[in-house]
């Protein structure tokens, strides 16, 4: 049963807590930018974006936010040449907008899927590789890694009309990622997927970001931004109001979460003792409560046992690893010239080899006499940024977790250890 | 194995190389069987076969030196008609020689291999066999009983309507066929790694899978098929041939037309209002490839529909030929004399390509127009003092002055007799075969139940007097002795009957009592200058620039209109460069001034956009291949030269346009929104 790839943290992607990771060069340049819709009379109607500025650095992920009417599939559409814009610059990997070399390298998924519905699958996305010119054995194995990864397979031959919305958007993804671009715009790419879709997409976002993809992504399901991108701008009435990183935009500066297992009541109480004590009364606990399971998690926890189980279902399947050449896992030609390459390597000397101790693994032997290990299944964990946040020890009192592990001196009789 | 899995492993065998090498060479080893079987059968036919033999040729005078005038001019006389016998009896002969061509059934032979030979290689062979075996498996029984069953018994009228519904089905069934082959093709053509057969591979499916383009499709297959169940058998082989290709031919013209228009605003208006452009545009396609795939995909599918079409025109009309005609009793087989009128004038006239040139015309001198230009403004001045001396008007009494000139030459009174002189006939000369004189009257009102005795004088060839209805077209075949060694043909036309005439010089009844006249189009001498099969192909050639034109027309006004407004425009120009011709010729009467001279205001507008619509259009309305078709008139290889030139150019001027107009677009608006 093919597994959902596992999540890595958000926080791996970031060398420096809260800031994008290598790669300053800019993919995207937008500086004053302002459309103006007029009607045919040439009078003004809208103006749909109004001084708007941002950059988008190769590598990261970008998050374009706002309410509806706010300009962000203008500014969208602008940065793909669909909308002329009325001032300022935008350039799109050091080339204007218009210019049709660069959408060699753009995968687009607008926010509906607008697809030849007289079309299947399989022809809609060799049409769409035709278009960049791919030759046919590539787009054969493309065709065929993406429709697997997107669930498609069964259905391939299916006219698109026939296809659900949710079937639409995943060939509206494959499609955008036909061309393995550089630069990836995701506008709602949520949109009509059911949770195991969305993770699904999350976590190829997080992949292509980790294999260097710079994306834009444009949503109105916050927590999917959140748990995605590592700076965001956010938009109103055509301009920029907020700009950052989620950490900076969102970290609440004057309080602090702590997480441990169940705590009685009694135990509750003496913490917040200790906190008034501690503060002189200025602090104390403001809210008790369970951490809640995410609803997602939940549902996707429901959904992996059916599967386990093997209850049939028609329509999408959720099978798919990540396509192997988004993974930039070798591939045909380049994979033999790669095994070529190790093959033609300089040998190992013989002296380092003479050096490697010789004896029984002991790793092998180990697992041979210890207890048989079977393997559990992994625990789907969300794409979530904040599963493992680094905080800046600055920012946390550290002698009230002492304190609570008994670990603290001052506190006076509490014993070292847990609890 | 279940049916489906039968039928999957037979498809994937029908593609498989091994197969189509042995389809193809059964297919070639059939051809030539059926081939050798019609040779030697055809010589058992050929034994019994009609030719004509001339009369003993007169014996030459021993000494011409010793005639007198009469006598050599009676030697002339004598030699010329003897030269204007060979050359009818030539033309008879090769008229009846086609009854033994066997061009006709090894074209039919050589096409039919082809065809099937491409169906085996695209991967159809077994799918054409089984809707092969399917036909006659359903159509021969309906055929049998219909042929079988007399038509007198009680069963007869059912039995007949059995055999014409079995020559539907199936008529439909190979036109269908023949055009799902020809779209696999077509797609098979288009498949490469490129933008632009991308695109028009994509307009293809589009063509075949919506259900608009179907509708249209279906439409014309079945109006093929069902037509030759229409043509009447009691009338004659050429008229039946005429409505044939003139319907068959026509109608499919105006059906593919409309659909190209349909085919190519919809699939380019359609994009942008569903925003369907956008996952285009936004990959590295350059406007000018996304318009040139539309265009090129939209010819396609207008390309195979005509090849399908008039393939089935042709091959019917071949079929046709090879039916009695009136006056025979089998075909090529006159019930008296050497050949039957009907099969002549349709061999000689409708299935044949040839040029015509109508008569020379008066001119005025210079001195004699001016004389006649001031007699004329004189007049205008008395009837009307406020008439005024414009540019304008001055024309229009040049031109009604040479106008007048032309009428009267072409009007003859009572008793009275005009000489027309036919030039350029040095080709006909040359190839010594009889040439056509076509002519139409008109006397008064053309009542359709009078005719009018009109005499026609032809050198070389004894008095014809002809009983002529008034407004209809007839034919007389003139001897190529006639025409002299200038390529100069002179013809006296009578009104009367002058044999009457010549027998009785006081009967005053020799004279009709009404005057006749010859329309500006209404006398012409035709020869031969090609095939018909030759012209076919020109023909269907000029057809296909016309639909090409169209689907730039719609392209170009899809790249900035809404599909309603597209289609109201393209469908506009469709019938103005239809009408065109008609446009011209009613602006030679259409002043912008009044008798007064005055100038309206209206009229100028109307003039100023009918007079370029007019002239750009021009060639468009004067290019008829389906009238030069119908009426056996050549379309010559220089004619469809200057077709690809000038309708080129109209449609590549076109596509300028709607490139800068498309690069201009910003395509996340439509129109409207």
């Amino acid at each position: 049963m093919p597994e959902l790839p596992t999540t890595t943290a958000r926080a791996a992607r970031t060398t420096v807590a809260g800031s994008p990771r290598a790669g300053a060069d800019l993919v995207v340049n937008v500086q004053h930018l302002s459309k103006v819709f007029r009607d045919f009379w040439l009078r003004q109607r809208v103006k749909a974006v109004d001084d708007v500025s941002f950059e988008v650095r190769r590598g990261e992920i970008f998050g374009l936010l706002g309410p509806n009417g706010s300009g962000k599939s203008t500014t969208i559409k602008i940065l793909l040449g669909l909308l002329h814009k009325t001032g300022g610059l935008v350039t799109v990997l050091d080339r204007l907008p218009s210019d049709v070399a660069v959408k060699a390298k753009l995968g687009y998924l607008p926010e509906e899927s607008y697809l030849y519905q007289f079309l299947n699958a399989r022809e809609t996305l060799d049409y769409y590789a035709k278009l960049f010119g791919l030759d046919s054995s590539v787009r054969e194995r493309r065709i065929d890694e993406l429709l697997d990864m997107v669930g498609l397979t069964a259905v391939q031959f299916r006219p698109v009309r026939e296809y659900s919305k949710g079937m639409q958007r995943r060939i509206g993804i494959a499609q955008a990622l036909i061309n393995d671009p550089e630069l990836l715009i995701l506008d709602e790419p949520t949109t009509g997927l059911d949770p195991l879709g969305t993770r699904q997409v999350k976590d190829l976002i997080l992949e292509l970001g980790r294999r260097g993809k710079t994306i834009i992504l444009s949503s109105h399901l916050l927590s999917d931004v959140e748990d995605c991108v590592d700076r965001m701008v956010i938009l109103y009435g055509g301009k920029v109001q907020a700009e950052g990183t989620c950490d900076s935009l969102l970290e609440s500066q004057d309080k602090t979460t702590i997480e441990s297992d169940a705590l009685d009541e009694a135990t509750i109480a003496e913490i917040d003792r200790l906190i008034r004590t501690r503060s002189n009364g200025a602090q104390a606990i403001t809210r008790v409560a369970r951490p809640r399971q995410r609803l997602e998690d939940l549902f996707i926890d429901i959904v992996e046992r059916a599967r386990a189980a093997k209850i049939v279902t028609a329509g999408a399947q959720h099978g798919g690893q990540t396509a192997a050449f988004l993974k930039g896992e070798a591939q045909g030609e380049q994979l033999i010239s790669q095994l070529i390459a190790k093959d033609d390597a300089a040998p190992t000397p013989v002296a380092a080899l003479a050096a490697a101790p010789r004896g029984p693994d002991q790793g092998v032997i180990g697992d041979l006499l210890g207890a048989p290990k079977v393997p559990q299944p992994q625990a789907p964990t969300p794409a979530s940024r904040a599963s493992e946040p680094a905080l800046p020890a600055a920012d946390v009192d550290q002698s009230v977790i002492s304190s609570l592990l008994g670990t603290d001196d001052t506190s006076g009789g509490q014993t070292k250890g847990k609890p | 194995m279940k049916l489906s899995e039968r039928l999957s492993a037979l498809n994937r065998l029908q593609k498989t190389t091994m197969f189509k090498v042995v389809a193809t060479v059964l297919v070639l080893v059939l051809a030539g069987a059926a081939s050798a079987t019609y040779v030697v059968g055809k010589a058992a036919r050929d034994a019994d076969m009609p030719r004509l033999e001339l009369p003993p040729e007169e014996p030459a005078p021993a000494d011409p030196a010793k005639l007198n005038d009469a006598e050599k001019q009676a030697n002339e006389l004598a030699l010329q008609s003897r030269r204007a016998a060979e050359a009818n009896v030539r033309a008879f002969n090769e008229i009846l020689a086609r009854r033994a061509d066997p061009t006709s059934v090894f074209l039919a032979i050589a096409v039919g291999a082809g065809v099937a030979i491409g169906v085996v290689w695209l991967g159809l062979g077994l799918t054409g066999l089984s809707l092969l075996l399917i036909l006659a498996a359903v159509c021969l029984p309906m055929y049998i009983a219909g042929a079988k069953v007399p038509p007198e018994s009680a069963f007869g009228p059912i039995a007949g309507k059995a055999r014409e519904a079995s020559q539907f089905l199936a008529a439909l069934g190979v036109l269908s066929f023949g055009f799902l082959a020809l779209m696999e093709l077509l797609r098979a053509s288009l498949s490469g790694p490129y933008r632009i057969t991308a695109i028009a591979r994509n307009v293809v499916n589009e063509a075949v899978r919506m259900k608009v383009s179907v509708v249209f499709i279906v439409m014309l297959l079945f109006a093929l098929a069902a037509l030759p169940g229409l043509l009447d058998e009691s009338t004659p082989l050429r008229y039946r041939v005429q409505s044939f290709l003139q319907y068959g031919t026509g109608g499919t013209f105006w059906i593919v037309a409309v659909l190209v228009l349909f085919l190519a605003v919809g699939t380019v208006a359609f994009e942008q209002r569903d925003k369907i452009i956008w996952q285009t545009m936004t990959k590295p396609v350059a406007g000018w490839q996304y318009l040139f795939g539309k265009w090129l995909g939209v010819v396609g599918v207008a390309a195979v529909l005509l090849a399908v079409s008039s393939a089935g025109v042709f091959l019917f009309v071949e079929y046709l030929r090879n039916q009695k005609a009136i006056g025979e009793d089998a075909a090529y087989v006159a019930r008296e004399g050497p050949i039957a009128e009907d099969r002549f004038i349709l061999e000689n006239q409708v299935l044949s390509a040839r040029a015509g040139r109508g008569p020379e015309m008066p001119e005025l001198t210079r001195e004699g127009m001016g004389e006649e230009l001031k007699g004329r403004i004189e007049r205008a001045r008395q009837a009307d003092p406020n008439w005024s001396q414009t540019q304008e008007n001055v024309t229009a009494l040049a031109i009604q002055i040479e106008k007048e000139l032309r009428s009267s030459y072409l009007a003859l009174e009572p008793g009275s007799q005009e000489r027309f002189r036919f030039t350029g006939l040095s080709h006909a000369k040359e190839a010594n075969t009889p040439v056509t004189f076509r002519f139409r009257l008109d006397f008064g009102s053309n009542d359709p139940r009078q005719t009018f005795k009109v005499s026609f004088l032809f050198p070389a060839m004894a008095p014809r007097v002809q009983e002529v209805p008034g407004g209809q077209t007839m034919t007389i075949i003139v001897s190529p002795a006639a025409i002299n060694e200038k390529g100069e043909l002179e013809m006296i036309a009578i009104n009367g009957d002058i044999l009457k005439r010549i027998d009785d010089p006081q009967d005053p009844t020799w004279t009709n009592d009404i005057t006749m006249s010859f329309p500006p189009d209404g006398i012409e001498v035709f020869y031969a200058v090609g095939t018909y099969r030759g012209n076919f192909l020109r023909v269907m050639l000029c057809l296909w620039l016309k639909l090409a034109f169209l689907a730039m027309v719609a392209v170009w006004a899809a790249t900035f209109l809404s599909f309603p407004v597209a289609s109201l425009v393209a469908f506009g120009v469709f019938l103005m460069a239809e009408s065109a011709g008609f446009l011209s010729n009613s602006l030679e009467y259409y002043a912008s001034v009044d008798a007064q001279g005055n100038v309206e205001a209206y009229r100028v507008i109307v003039r100023a956009i009918a007079t370029p619509v007019a002239g750009t259009f021009k060639f468009y309305s004067e290019l008829r291949p389906t009238t030069n078709l119908v009426d056996g008139r050549m379309i010559s290889w220089a004619t469809v030269a200057q077709a690809v030139a000038v309708m080129g150019g109209l449609t590549l001027a076109l596509y300028a346009v709607a490139v800068v107009v498309f690069r201009r677009r910003e395509l996340a608006t439509y129109s409207g929104q």
